[in-house]
């Protein structure tokens, strides 16, 4: 069969209009990537007194460079002096080597590393006085530069005191 | 305007009829062989066209639209993707909703997803190393085409009737006397 200038030019205009419909029938979909998931829970034990109870931090999609903050108050409900350290559990060890932790009360530092590292106590203790209070504040973080390791994945952190 | 001029113009007339004719004719033949490409030529590449059954993703996909997916990795899906995959709850029939969620625990990737026409969710779970269908692009109504010709009369209409239609034009072109013949027969 021998193809006319019609006939050809019928057939890319064809082709083309089909082409340039496609492209228009796209599907639009997701646009960001799913962050990590993390959740931070702290509770009194007999000797420690918390406020607030329960969860303290809920941060959905978490990326590289994101950072969150939490606070919470301890307070010493015996007769006398403790020396508070924390360690953490988690439900998954997911974000083990990608979550950073860092941990303070009273200006100074009791934590800085990954959620792996906290999941011994911390090797320095906080002296709280008997009926004295301490303020707590943990920060959550994502290092800027990492893998892909952290997408869609999820830890829920329960922080524990221990005091001795 | 004497009578050559006129039959002149007719015969232009009918020729430039003819042409655009032709050209009309093609361009929808031009368009029937894209669509053809465009829902089999990815199954090349390991995509698939899928025809959509129900309206619950309805606007973005209607009832009728032929979708093509193609296959990801479960780790490199994104919040708002629309995906198909076997729906456990529904004895593992293919579904094609929206992401709403996320959650990757160890090997396993936990998706929660929703029509956006929906009310409810599904959850399920694939693994991380598995595969899941991404949908990239649509193609309205096709699907009301597709999904007769997937049966067997459909098939059947698709094989036989141009076979039927391909072989008469054969038998009448050999049947026909070549015109060059017909001068040579004409002659005193």
């Amino acid at each position: 069969m021998r193809l006319s200038f019609p006939r050809c030019a019928g057939l890319v205009v064809g082709l083309g209009l089909v082409a340039v419909l496609v492209s228009g029938w796209t599907v639009a979909g997701g646009r960001a990537a799913p962050g990590a998931h993390v959740t931070v829970t702290v509770n009194r034990t007999g000797e420690l007194d918390v406020a607030p109870l329960g969860r303290l931090l809920d941060v959905r999609d978490i990326v590289p460079g994101g950072r969150d903050e939490a606070r919470f108050v301890v307070t010493n409900v015996t007769g006398s002096h403790l020396a508070v350290r924390v360690r953490a559990r988690a439900d998954s060890a997911d974000l083990d080597d990608q979550l950073m932790i860092e941990l303070s009360a009273r200006g100074k530092q009791l934590f800085a590393g990954t959620l792996g590292q906290l999941r011994g106590p911390t090797r320095r203790r906080l002296l709280v006085a008997p009926a004295a209070r301490a303020a707590f504040v943990v920060h959550v973080s994502l290092p800027a530069a990492m893998a892909r390791a952290y997408r869609a994945r999820g830890a829920d952190v329960s922080l524990e005191l221990l005091a001795g | 305007m004497c009578p050559s001029s006129s039959s002149r113009a007719d015969v232009t007339a009918r020729g430039v009829l003819r042409w655009v004719g032709v050209l009309l004719a093609w361009v929808a033949l031009g368009m029937g062989a894209g669509l053809a490409v465009a829902v089999a030529g990815p199954i090349a590449l390991g995509w698939r066209p899928l025809a959509v059954l129900s309206g619950s993703m309805a606007p973005a996909l209607q009832t009728g639209d032929e979708v093509v997916v193609e296959p990801v990795a479960p780790t490199a899906l994104r919040v708002g993707d629309v995906v198909t995959f076997e729906d456990p709850s529904r004895g593992r029939r293919l579904v094609t909703h929206r992401v709403q969620r996320l959650r990757a625990t160890g090997a396993t990737v936990h998706v929660v997803t929703r029509g956006d026409a929906n009310d409810t969710s599904e959850r399920w779970s694939v693994a991380a190393g598995g595969r899941v269908g991404r949908v990239v692009y649509r193609i309205p109504k096709l699907g009301y085409a597709t999904v007769p010709a997937g049966t067997p009369l459909g098939r059947l209409l698709l094989v036989v009737v141009p076979a039927i239609v391909l072989g008469a034009c054969e038998i009448r072109r050999v049947w026909r006397k070549p015109p060059l013949a017909r001068s040579i027969a004409g002659e005193p």
